[in-house]
């Protein structure tokens, strides 16, 4: 019951006279092409993630560029921001049917911090002390991608490439002795390759692909001023995925389904610390299948059902010379594999009452084997249920509300934990929630939209460990369009992320720790279309966003953590003619955060830190704009 | 339009009836376009693939116009008789509108689209696409993730926590991780696992380790949550607490006051455990190295 193409019934069709005369297809190159210059005044280089450029001037190139020939040739130059901290291109070409190639380019920094305080400085291959000076922890990802497919009338194939270079300096600690909190630097390249063929006809569709990874990290071992060995960094890996996957149509029933068999690899030499760990082969073998079936069994009844699976296996080789000892407790080091295996069922059903009514019913089911864990065995059985009511003119009501249980084997504690901790990954759980929205249209020219959740995680069978957490918030958005050339949005909402948790060594529980999180948004927009004759659009967009969290732990309370930031944007563009026109841009930023943890170096004999981590700041960037439209 | 008083059912009966007739124009889009050349929206077609004529594949390669708004029938008598519409205030069903889409998208992308949320909460194509358009504004990230977080409220939220992925700024978009058409994956992502999905942009992770975390290797959101957290590093929880929350042995297990120290400050029980994420030092089994 559609109007697809294949459906239609085209006994009666005649295109003896359709000529196309009237289509007016616009050939050549079109789109538009600009530059920008303006100038960041920042003390705080953590402004530079909004502003994608750094405290000073700064110059972008920005194209929407389009050829496209008669004979079915086209080419594209897109650009954002080209020439920015963050920015991007990606240039296209190619015969719509038959060939495209695109090649792309990225660029995305992200700063942490501006202002960690270390003696500590990386040369050659470790830590050096010195002068306590001040770092930038901030990453910037380069990268670069080349995309070719060829095809024909039903079949595809293609090759894809992609490098990111990420650099750059992150926090890292070092162990022994004093603890010592250290900017570490990122260096490394990950390669991906995706190459696959897909055949498709007018019911069905199938494809084989194979996926592969890379990664190449430049960082290996770094020592820490006399102590070789002190840092291990993140060895080069390597991984690849075979993949197959198909999908068919029977008309009112859909089949789909995918087989993927893959492996991720290590062997990075090991640093010879003579503790009897000569050599390392990781190998993890993974498989994952999964099919989905729905069905339009009535007009007013749909059923699903799926079923997924997913495995991993630990195969990894480990050449022991001899007995390794823990460092901490002494006891013997043993190697440990973990596998895992899932397999997923859901069924559920969709049916209409009667138009403009519709309930859905489903049921899921998730079983885990975990090795060498607490617990070999969880299942999670969950049942759900939802109303949704479009009936009513300008309405729109959803009620949805839901219940899952999980348990599983015997709970074994493992290491030396206390016996009553269950871990909350593993551990007995019942989940209940509830969500209700409500989209409103009281004018044509307004929507309101209105959402409320509230969930409940009880871990009932954990004296010790996490035992209740709950999640509860709304949200609303109003969007209203004053004339046809004004209009405005606002948006609010709230949420409340509650933890509870018991601790104990050994026996009953015999403290607790609750933490209390609060998020609060709030948003503002408009646009101003057709000022001064059409030429003139204003513009503007503020957003408020608060995150706080609580800890009190016995009868202890946590000092302040906290981020807040308002951020605003308002623009004008003016059309000197209609190819040419300019844009005006201002945009602030009040950022402060508070951390209980980020102390001052010297607050502690037995740690050091990178200092006072926290950030308070006003930043201000403007940006003028020459846009010609071709 | 003149059937717009009529009620959503009527327009449905009519449209699966002429459906089923058949009756295509005379004279094609040529027809059409002698009452709807006037409007840009309707020309604007012509600025993008499905207005292309050079493409074999393109609507107005083949029955133009009533390829996607169907046959004509009566329609050019008067202009009462309905066509086939598309956007989610349209008077025919999500399911039908998108079966017209699906007649040429039904490949790799969208192969899971019957079993996705997206077609089970009956969203239409039309409601995210525009066809009459030089450019899709979905496909551009900076409208995208406006477009997603409109209905997707807790992810707007959560993308201005204190920690999130850079999609405030569309330095990231959605579909960087999920395929809003479906996937074969759960959470509509577009990789096989969580996990896998993680690893596309921080392989560093991807290991396998010496020495490994347990729930590391099992699913990257049992501690983090990838949409935002008023915690640093988009934690679920943050350490002290998170960590207490599966460890309490002699050295964990006691309970840490809020005052500054090894425990609490700096980077608290990640101080001595730096390699949460697993270790590849010989002597890494308690990951501190």
């Amino acid at each position: 019951g559609g109007y697809s193409i294949q459906d239609a019934n085209l006994d009666k069709v005649n295109t003896d006279k359709w000529s196309c005369k009237r289509c007016v297809v616009e050939y050549g190159a079109h789109g538009s092409v600009g530059v920008a210059a303006g100038t960041v005044d920042s003390d705080n280089e953590r402004s530079a993630n909004y502003f994608g450029a750094e405290d000073g001037a700064f110059g972008a190139f920005n194209s929407d560029l389009k050829y496209s020939a008669e004979s079915g040739y086209g080419a594209a130059l897109e650009a954002r921001n080209l020439g920015m901290d963050n920015g991007e291109a990606r240039l296209s070409a190619g015969h719509g049917d038959t060939w495209n190639l695109a090649l792309e380019y990225g660029k995305l920094v992200t700063v942490k911090n501006d202002h960690a305080q270390s003696n500590y400085s990386v040369v050659g291959n470790g830590w050096v002390a010195g002068e306590l000076q001040e770092q930038t922890l901030e990453s910037e990802r380069e990268r670069y991608g080349a995309e070719l497919s060829v095809g024909g009338e039903m079949w595809q194939t293609y090759a894809n490439f992609r490098r990111e270079d990420k650099s750059g300096l992150t926090k890292a600690s070092i162990w022994g002795g004093t603890p010592t909190n250290v900017a570490k630097p990122v260096d490394s390249s990950t390669d991906t390759w995706e190459a696959g063929v897909k055949l498709q006809g007018e019911r069905w569709f199938t494809q084989l692909a194979y996926l592969a990874s890379s990664y190449d990290n430049k960082v290996d071992v770094l020592n820490f001023g006399a102590v070789p060995g002190a840092y291990q960094d993140a060895p080069d890996n390597d991984a690849y995925q075979v993949m197959a996957n198909g999908y068919y149509s029977f008309g009112r029933t859909q089949v789909a389904g995918r087989v993927s068999s893959g492996e991720m690899t290590q062997d990075q030499d090991l640093l010879l610390v003579n503790n009897g760990l000569a050599g390392f082969d990781g190998k993890i073998e993974t498989l994952d299948a999964n099919l989905k079936l729905t069905s339009l069994v009535t007009s007013a009844l749909r059923l699903t059902a799926s079923v997924d699976y997913s495995e991993r296996d630990n195969s990894s080789d480990i050449l022991v010379t001899e007995l390794a000892l823990d460092p901490n407790s002494g006891n013997a080091a043993e190697y440990q594999a973990y596998d895992v295996d899932r397999t997923t069922y859901k069924l559920g059903a969709s049916y209409r009452i009667a138009r403009g009514y519709r309930v859905d019913l489903g049921y899921d089911r998730k079983e885990v084997t975990r090795s060498a864990q607490d617990r070999e065995d969880t299942t999670d059985d969950a049942v759900w249920g939802r109303v949704r009511v479009t009936a009513f003119d300008a309405w729109d009501i959803a009620l949805k509300g839901g219940f899952s249980s999980r348990d599983g084997s015997t709970y074994t504690v493992t290491g030396n934990n206390n016996d009553l901790m269950r871990r909350y990954n593993v551990a007995d759980r019942d989940r209940s929630e509830v969500e209700l929205r409500l989209s409103h249209t009281p004018l044509d020219r307004l929507t309101v939209d209105l959402s409320g959740y509230y969930a409940l995680d009880d871990y009932d069978n954990s004296e010790v460990g996490l035992t209740e957490a709950e999640d509860y918030g709304f949200d609303a958005t109003l969007a209203f369009q004053h004339t046809e050339r004004f209009n405005t949005h606002l948006f609010f909402g709230k949420q409340w992320i509650f933890s509870e948790q018991s601790g104990s060594v050994s026996g009953p529980a015999n403290w607790e720790a609750k933490v209390e999180d609060e998020f609060e948004h709030f948003g503002l927009g408009f646009t101003y279309s057709g000022l001064m004759a059409e030429k003139l659009v204003l513009g503007g967009d503020y957003v408020y966003a608060d995150s706080n969290s609580d800890t009190t732990a016995g009868f202890s309370e946590y000092d302040g953590y906290f981020a807040t930031s308002y951020n605003l944007n308002l623009y004008g563009a003016y059309a000197i003619n209609p190819a040419l026109s300019l844009r005006l841009d201002y945009r602030f930023e009040r950022y402060e955060d508070a951390d209980y943890a980020a102390v001052e170096q010297d607050t502690l004999s037995n740690l050091v830190t990178l200092g006072d981590l926290n950030s308070d700041y006003n930043a201000h960037m403007v940006m003028l704009s020459v846009n010609y439209k071709l | 339009a003149p059937w717009d008083k009529l009620p959503d059912a009527e327009v449905e009966q009519i449209l699966d009836a002429k459906f089923a007739e058949g009756k295509y124009s005379n004279k094609g889009a040529d027809g059409c376009l002698m009452c709807h050349k006037k409007s840009d929206d309707v020309m604007a077609i012509f600025k993008g693939v499905h207005g292309s004529t050079a493409s074999s594949k393109s609507p107005m390669a083949g029955l133009q116009c009533e390829a996607c708004h169907g046959p004509q029938g009566k329609h050019n008598k008067g202009g009462k008789e309905p066509m086939i519409q598309f956007g989610a205030d349209a008077p025919i069903p999500a399911a039908k509108q998108n079966s017209v889409c699906l007649s040429c998208h039904q490949d790799g992308e969208r192969m899971a689209w019957h079993s996705s949320t997206h077609n089970l909460e009956e969203v239409a194509c039309a409601s995210c696409h525009k066809v009459h358009v030089d450019k899709d504004p979905i496909l551009d990230r900076v409208t995208e993730v406006a477009a997603c977080t409109a209905c997707h409220s807790r992810q707007k939220a959560d993308m201005n926590k204190r920690s999130s992925h850079p999609l405030k700024w569309a330095d990231m978009s959605c579909t960087d991780c999920h395929n809003p058409h479906g996937s074969m994956s759960e959470a509509a992502l577009n990789q096989v696992s969580v996990n896998d999905n993680c690893y596309q942009c921080h392989a560093e992770k991807r290991g396998p380790f010496l020495w490994e975390h347990a729930p590391v290797t099992e699913d990257c959101s049992l501690c983090h949550n990838p949409h935002g957290s008023v915690n640093e590093g988009m934690l679920s929880n943050r350490a002290p607490q998170l960590c207490q929350q599966c460890h309490t042995n002699p050295h964990s297990g006691n309970s840490i006051n809020g005052q500054p120290s090894v425990f609490t400050s700096g980077q608290s029980c990640l101080n001595c455990h730096s390699q949460i994420h697993g270790s590849n030092h010989p002597a890494g089994k308690a990951l501190q190295r």
